[in-house]
Parts: C-alpha cells; sequence; structure tokens
C-alpha cells in the first residue's frame, strides 16, 4: 500500500508538469495508477469508478460568476467578495481540479454572509461555503475537504427534482399575503417593519433547515468518499475530510438544541395567540408586537405551506448525520488508504491567511453584521444603529447584507427619511438583495396600494420576472384595482405549472389572504 | 534595595507570566476523543520518524479519552490499560470547536430561496 501514496505523489508530480510532458515521460504512473486500483470493481476507490481512469491532466476550469443559479443566490442571500479570500479558495479548487484524469467540470467558489456550518454547490459549478463554516476551518487541508466534497457534487452531477424550488415558491407566497394580510394596517412604519421583519423570520426558518434540494443518503455519501480521493490527490492529509467531519458533528449539536428551544417557544407563542384570539373582538387583527419573532415565523410556516414540515422529515431520513458520515468515511480511508505515508497537516497557509488584518477584520464584520441582525430582531434600536454603521464603515461594509442591516436598524430607529434614501439606492444597485426589494415594496405600500402596486412592477422588471414574485403582483393589481392586470398575471402564473405557486396566485387572486 | 526590589518583582511577574501562559494553553489545547469510528481501531508505533501499524486496540479505553499527544501526520496518542498508544486520527471522534452560529435575526437571506443545486456539506440550523 505504500506504493499507492508514491502513485499519488507521482500523479501530482505529473499533473504539475502537465499532460503533454506526462506522455512524452510516461512518468511511471500508468502502472501505480493500475496499483491504486485495488481489489474488486465494487471496492475500487469511487474516483475511479466515477471518473475515467487516467492520470491528472494539470487542467483547471474556473466560471465567470454568471448565471440563473448563480444570480439566484446572489439575490437571496449575497456574496461576501473578498479578493485574497476568493483567490486563495479558487487557488486550492485549481489545485483539486488539476487532479482530475479527465477535463474538470468548470467550477467556482463563492462566501456567503452567513453565520451557518454550511456549505453548497450548484449543478453548474458554483460553490457556495457560509462565512460561519469557513472561519471555523483550522487547516487548508480542512478547507480542501470540504472543497472537494462540494466539487464531489458537481463532478457526480447531483442535480436535484424541483420539489424545493415549487415548495418555496410556494412558501414564498403563502408567507408574505399571510403576513400583509394579518397585520394589514395602515403603512406606519413600525407596521412595516414588522411585518417584514416576521416575514423574514418565516424565511429564515425555512430556509436554514437544510431544505437544500433533495439528496439521497448514497450521494452524499458518494460526495465523501470522491472527496476522500481528491483531497489525497491534491496531497493534503485525509485529516483534513475527518476534522470537517467531527466539526460538522459539533455543529450539529448546536443546530439540534436550537431545534428544541424553537419548539419551545413556538408551544409558548401559539398558546398566546390562543389566549389573545380569544380576547379580542370580533373582525380586529391581532397586534403586531407578538411576544416572539422566532416563534411566529414557525407558526407561519405552518398556515403557509403544510407540506413543509413532511418533507422536513424525509429530509431528515435521507441524510445521515456527521458522526454516520464519519464512520464510513474511516472505513473507506481504512480499505484504501490505511498505509499512506501521509503528509502532515499543512496548516499555516490558512492560519496566517485567516489571522491577516484586513481578513480577521472582514471575518469579524460579517459576524457582526449577524450579531447586530439579531439585536434587531429584539428590538434594541439604539445600539443595533450604532453598530450597524459601524459595521457600514468597516471591513465587511461593502457587503450587500451591511447595507441591509444598516437599512433595518435606521427604519427600526425612525430615521424615516435616511431609511427611506437607503431603500431607494438599494433596490437601483446592482448587488441588490431580494429583501431590500421587499422591503421597499412594502414600504411604499404603506404609502398607498398604486405606490405599492408601482415599486413592485420594478422590482419584477428589474430581478427578471421572477415566478416567486407572481402572488404579491397578483395581490397588489388586484389592490390597485387593476383586474385586467392581474387576470394576466394569474394565467402566467398557471401556466408555469407549478402547484404550490399556482394555489397561491389564485388564493391572491380570490383576496384569501 | 530598590533595584533589587526591581529585579524580584520582575522575575514574579515572569514566572506568573509563563504559568498563566502553560494553563492557558494546556486548557484550550486538551483534546478527547469522544469516540471510535471503527470496530477495531489500529494502533501504530513509531519506527524512526514513521508509524507503523502494530495492530488494533484489544479494548477500547473508557469515554472520553483524553488525547495525551498529536502528531501532525494524523496520529494522536491516547491511554489505555496497556499503557499510551498511537491511534490514527481518522478513526477517532474528537470534539472540534465549529464557531458557527444559528442566527435568530434575519439578515440577507430572502423569502424565495430556489436553489437549482445540490446539496452541501453540512447543514443548516434544524
Amino acid at each position: 500500500m505504500m506504493k499507492v501514496w508514491s502513485a499519488l505523489a507521482s500523479l501530482r508530480a505529473c499533473s504539475i508538469m502537465g499532460a503533454a510532458l506526462f506522455v512524452l515521460s510516461g512518468c511511471q504512473t500508468q502502472d501505480s495508477m493500475r496499483e491504486l486500483i485495488a481489489g474488486s470493481a465494487e471496492q475500487k476507490p469511487l474516483l475511479h469508478r466515477k471518473i475515467a481512469e487516467g492520470p491528472a491532466l494539470g487542467q483547471v476550469a474556473s466560471l465567470d460568476g454568471t448565471g440563473e443559479d448563480f444570480y439566484t443566490v446572489r439575490l437571496q442571500m449575497g456574496v461576501a467578495k473578498h479578493p485574497d479570500l476568493d483567490k486563495y479558495l479558487n487557488d486550492l479548487l485549481g489545485k483539486v481540479q488539476a487532479t482530475l484524469p479527465t477535463s474538470p467540470a468548470p467550477a467556482r467558489i463563492y462566501i456567503t454572509p452567513e453565520p451557518t456550518f454550511t456549505a453548497f454547490g450548484q449543478a453548474s459549478g458554483n460553490i457556495f461555503i457560509a462565512h460561519g463554516m469557513l472561519s471555523s476551518l483550522e487547516s487548508e487541508d480542512e478547507v480542501v475537504a470540504l472543497i472537494a466534497h462540494e466539487y464531489a457534487h458537481v463532478l457526480m452531477e447531483h442535480y436535484s427534482t424541483d420539489i424545493i424550488s415549487d415548495l418555496s415558491g410556494g412558501l414564498y407566497g403563502g408567507a408574505t399575503l399571510y403576513m400583509m394580510a394579518r397585520h394589514n394596517q395602515k403603512g406606519r412604519m413600525d407596521d412595516t417593519l414588522v411585518r417584514q421583519a416576521l416575514v423574514n423570520e418565516a424565511v429564515l426558518e425555512f430556509s436554514s433547515t437544510g431544505l437544500m434540494p433533495s439528496l439521497s443518503r448514497e450521494q452524499e455519501s458518494q460526495a465523501d468518499r470522491l472527496g476522500m480521493d481528491l483531497l489525497l490527490r491534491a496531497g493534503y492529509s485525509p485529516v483534513g475530510m475527518t476534522a470537517l467531519l467531527d466539526r460538522m458533528h459539533t455543529w450539529e449539536g448546536i443546530s439540534n438544541s436550537r431545534k428544541v428551544e424553537r419548539a419551545e417557544r413556538l408551544s409558548a407563542f401559539q398558546a398566546a395567540e390562543g389566549e389573545e384570539a380569544t380576547k379580542r373582538p370580533e373582525g380586529t387583527a391581532a397586534s403586531p408586537q407578538i411576544p416572539s419573532f422566532s416563534a411566529a415565523f414557525a407558526a407561519m410556516l405552518d398556515h403557509a405551506s403544510q407540506g413543509v414540515q413532511a418533507l422536513k422529515a424525509e429530509l431528515s431520513k435521507k441524510h445521515d448525520d456527521a458522526a454516520d458520515r464519519g464512520r464510513e468515511i474511516a472505513a473507506y480511508q481504512d480499505q484504501f488508504y490505511a498505509d499512506l505515508d501521509r503528509p502532515p497537516l499543512t496548516v499555516k497557509p490558512w492560519l496566517a491567511l485567516k489571522e491577516k488584518r484586513h481578513v480577521k477584520a472582514f471575518f469579524e464584520g460579517m459576524q457582526e453584521i449577524n450579531d447586530v441582525a439579531e439585536l434587531l430582531s429584539g428590538q434594541s434600536g439604539k445600539e443595533a444603529l450604532a453598530r450597524a454603521r459601524k459595521v457600514k464603515a468597516g471591513a465587511a461594509g461593502h457587503l450587500p447584507s451591511a447595507r441591509n442591516l444598516l437599512t433595518r436598524a435606521e427604519m427600526q430607529a425612525g430615521n424615516r427619511d435616511t431609511a427611506t434614501a437607503l431603500m431607494r439606492a438599494a433596490v437601483q444597485s446592482e448587488d441588490s438583495l431580494w429583501q431590500e426589494h421587499e422591503r421597499y415594496i412594502m414600504y411604499q405600500l404603506g404609502e398607498s396600494a398604486t405606490k405599492g402596486r408601482e415599486a413592485a412592477e420594478a422590482s419584477y422588471d428589474r430581478l427578471g420576472s421572477p415566478q416567486s414574485m407572481l402572488p404579491l403582483m397578483i395581490k397588489l393589481y388586484m389592490r390597485d384595482n387593476r383586474i385586467i392586470q392581474a387576470d394576466m398575471f394569474l394565467l402566467s402564473c398557471i401556466k408555469i405549472g407549478k402547484p404550490d405557486l399556482s394555489a397561491e396566485c389564485h388564493k391572491a387572486y380570490k383576496g384569501i389572504v | 534595595m530598590n533595584k533589587m526590589r526591581v529585579v524580584l518583582f520582575g522575575r514574579l511577574v515572569l514566572i506568573a507570566g509563563i504559568m498563566l501562559a502553560g494553563g492557558s494553553s494546556y486548557a484550550e489545547d486538551r483534546q478527547e476523543v469522544l469516540g471510535f469510528k471503527i470496530q477495531n481501531p489500529k494502533i501504530y508505533t513509531i519506527n524512526g520518524d514513521r508509524f507503523i501499524r502494530s495492530g488494533t486496540l484489544s479494548a477500547l479505553p473508557p469515554l472520553p479519552a483524553p488525547v495525551l499527544a498529536e502528531d501532525s501526520r494524523g496520529y494522536v496518542q491516547i491511554q489505555t490499560n496497556e499503557g499510551p498508544v498511537w491511534v490514527d486520527r481518522v478513526q477517532v471522534l474528537l470534539k472540534l470547536s465549529a464557531g458557527a452560529k444559528c442566527p435568530t435575526g434575519s439578515v440577507t437571506v430572502s423569502t424565495d430561496r430556489m436553489n437549482a443545486g445540490v446539496r452541501g456539506a453540512g447543514e443548516g440550523c434544524k
């Protein structure tokens, strides 16, 4: 088995020299590759089952950061650009690609400003890593393991069904319209904010449950195994993958604790709502000052799309936890790579980069954005505003999420003119977030039905006519007594053929929500 | 006399600093094995600068098992009934920090999250 590592090292050397030189010299790697393919067909390392056998080509293929699916994520989360980090991560991706024996699928890595331990890839090759996850990693081996895992999904074309898109589209309409109906009071700033915050919270829960398109347990496992192959071929230690999964195990503990907390808060909220409803005179709306935003969204979720809960349960069945995945990858490593003469962990380059003043400030800035967002949810207005302004002036100040945060903070502090100016500028900017459009529409709607409809029209056009906006468009046209246009939107919505979305459009049209 | 006091004070500060640094470092660096990932974890001996497989753990130690030493090539030393042994880091579960957070306040995530993509490593908040 010692020869296996030699083969890997040799492959790596060959990849550096390039394919042409490899053909000329032979690099004595063809035989080594044969040795690498140990055992029966079923026992081979995954790399050689899924990708044509052969030496590393040393090729790199990058994406240009465009495309519809990239745009969708950019609009929803924003991309946290940082030249040094982006270069570092994409150079590592290039290292992984260069080990492939075939032309690599194009890919590119982006950081998102989310604080969670999450990363995901798209079929087109875009890979998104949440800053919370990235900043947790402590060696280059771990970073490469993560990249290799995500890139493995891309290589193996782990596409999903569109069930999630259907549901999330429906949920969007449901959540938004539900909140509009529920807190439909005339456009005072705080009411708008409350509606906005509640909708955001609903979506936060939805999007943070790991409801990425569903993959099977087997596909996740394949990505771990192929990720391990790629990690080793790129010259890194298998400990990178192990450490990544161990860290994920810790994260699952944190996340599960939060799940329990949320369930408790939801129960409390539901009890409080029931009590309030019995006291409330008939026909009056609930107070927007509800006890807990975090609880409110969960109730909304149930209301907006009953299928979501069932889907969450179904997904959790399909997905091994990190401990299971760790055991599986350990067995895989033991079977094929146990006696490799391992390189030491590569710690310095990653830690040195993380410790650079501007990189550290960038990570801290993103963390502060999330911390201040939490403050805002708790309605600690003054402190939140001061901190949001500081973030905007800092190393992460160029991020759309920093701008979004400041707008929220200004609104919450009652600085109407400043908030309005920020909102206007945001919806016209190139990196505008959906949340910023939504907030502006809601705000304008508070002014008048026509202003709300006009703001929605402008966003609808600017954002490329997203399907998920259709229920809202219908609702707003109906409200502004523009029945013919509402009819046209309803027809467009039905024509798409997504049952959940269609149901939401019908509800909006009939004024049910 | 004053000079002696200054020297003495300086030494005390130095000693205190060393003690504090040592304590802190130990507390932060100390790792524990929370579990084993395969049924018969391999044990290794050091030959020169190489780790050579020398068998399997005959009896698993009580968990969590403190890590006595760690080698950057991916081996950890733990205490067993038969004395300290080196095991493969890949075959043990260590408690590693995940500095990420489950947010309660929405930052940028919006209402129409639709990714025609693939599931990734890790999970969001449950």
